[in-house]
């Protein structure tokens, strides 16, 4: 029997007339940015990593991933807490992403679920 | 006065509204979520793009991130703040901000409301009809101010504005540009003949004609007293007269109820170039003035025109 996997986070607007389109694209999208917010983390680059949890604080709960925005809130206020000798130490950087990075990798499409 | 809103330029069919932010997913969202409102959206990514866009273009509401890299909100509000042209620009906050103290600060920099990301749909439509109410009213009021009462025609306040502007302009791109001053002939004596109100009628019956002959980027305004001016933007003198024949024409042959056997004449002045003069704008009138001045000693009724150009003017032949 399969692993249950992680508990997905789907969108409320999924099936809503005007953005259930780019909402797909979204999540289809979500990958990329997972990967470039594990990629400032690596580089150390705290302000870049802050930038795209800042966006994703902004416009996920547009998407209809509200808790997504809020943990992308909670990543960019642990970002900008960061002592300063730490703002470019890549484990103190990850440690402030990985919960968002956690919640990217949940982002799904309720339909592609259930189809699967 | 049903005359007013035929001088009043058309606004453009769908009130222009820029977002101004640096992540493409709000963007793309706005774009979804205000697809069925009467709107031209227009997309700005960085605060620097987005003050190019409101100078060049009639922007009716700015839809404004404050975090963004470079130039932050704040310095796009103070930037827009600063200057004449787009400090009464609407502009709407869209943060994900919550303190309070950001909200303060973009009220004291000049926005007109705030809404805090993510927003509620039904929300950011109302603020943003809101916002455009309150664009269309001030750009009614402004209009307004710049008309004069008795003949909807621009002002001279307004005629000196756009005649400054238009001199600018057709210096810098050396293009044709002609001003006619008009000045309907006996006046003083329909005032004394038969009343102030056949006096007003026939300011207001020359000017329904000047409007009516005047093609949208014309600027046709009353000038003082009994006097008309018309600004003709890309018009060369040649085509400046055809015009003013047409006018003086339409005023000769116009019939006045309150005397119908008594009509009413004008004379008009020309000063048109076909490209850049080197003149400044009170140069212009100057020549207009002595133009029509020559019209008025020549007989009135009659248009006369003054070619300008780089060099000095010259009067051609009388029409």
């Amino acid at each position: 029997m399969a692993s249950p996997g992680p508990d997905p986070l789907f969108s409320v607007y999924e099936n809503d007339p005007d953005v259930g389109e780019i909402v797909a694209v979204f999540v289809a999208e979500m990958p990329r940015r997972r990967d470039e917010l594990v990629r400032a983390a690596q580089a150390g680059d705290a302000s870049e990593a802050a930038r795209i949890a800042h966006q994703l604080k902004g416009a996920a709960g547009g998407y209809g991933f509200e808790s997504l925005g809020q943990i992308a809130s909670v990543a960019e206020h642990a970002l900008g807490d960061l002592p300063s000798g730490l703002s470019d130490d890549e484990s103190a950087i990850y440690a402030a992403v990985e919960p968002l990075i956690d919640a990217c990798d949940r982002v799904r499409l309720a339909n592609s679920e259930t189809a699967a | 006065m049903s005359e007013v809103a035929n001088q009043l330029p058309k606004p453009p069919s769908k009130p222009i509204v820029l977002v101004v932010d640096d992540s493409p997913l709000v963007h793309r969202l706005l774009k979804a979520r205000l697809r069925d409102e009467t709107i031209d959206l227009r997309h700005a990514h960085s605060g620097a793009e987005a003050l190019e866009q409101v100078c060049t273009e009639d922007v009716a509401t700015v839809l404004l991130d404050l975090s963004m890299p470079k130039m932050d909100g704040f310095e796009v509000l103070r930037a827009l703040g600063a200057r004449d042209e787009t400090v009464h620009v609407p502009v709407i906050v869209l943060s994900g901000q919550q303190d309070s103290q950001d909200k303060v600060m973009a009220f004291g920099l000049g926005a007109i409301d705030y809404i805090t990301k993510p927003f509620d749909l039904a929300e950011l439509r109302a603020r943003l009809r809101s916002s455009l109410r309150i664009h269309r009213l001030v750009r009614m009021l402004s209009e307004r101010a710049q008309l004069d009462g008795l003949t909807a025609l621009w002002n001279r306040s307004h005629f000196d504005e756009r005649l400054t502007q238009l001199v600018s302009s057709a210096e810098r791109s050396n293009r044709p540009l002609s001003l006619a001053l008009l000045d309907l002939d006996y006046f003083k004596s329909i005032n004394d003949n038969y009343g102030h109100p056949a006096g007003d009628a026939a300011l207001q019956g020359a000017a329904e004609i000047l409007s009516g002959s005047a093609r949208s980027s014309d600027v046709p305004c009353r000038y003082g007293g009994e006097e008309f001016a018309i600004i003709l933007p890309e018009t060369t003198p040649e085509q400046a007269r055809t015009l003013c024949e047409r006018i003086r024409e339409a005023i000769a042959e116009r019939n006045w109820p309150a005397h119908p056997d008594r009509r009413i004449t004008v004379s008009i002045g020309i000063a048109g170039s076909e490209g850049s003069t080197g003149m400044p704008p009170d140069q212009w009138i100057a020549h207009a003035d002595a133009t029509l001045y020559k019209a008025k000693e020549a007989g009135r009724d009659r248009v006369m025109l003054t070619k300008l150009a780089k060099g000095g003017p010259k009067l051609a032949a009388a029409g």
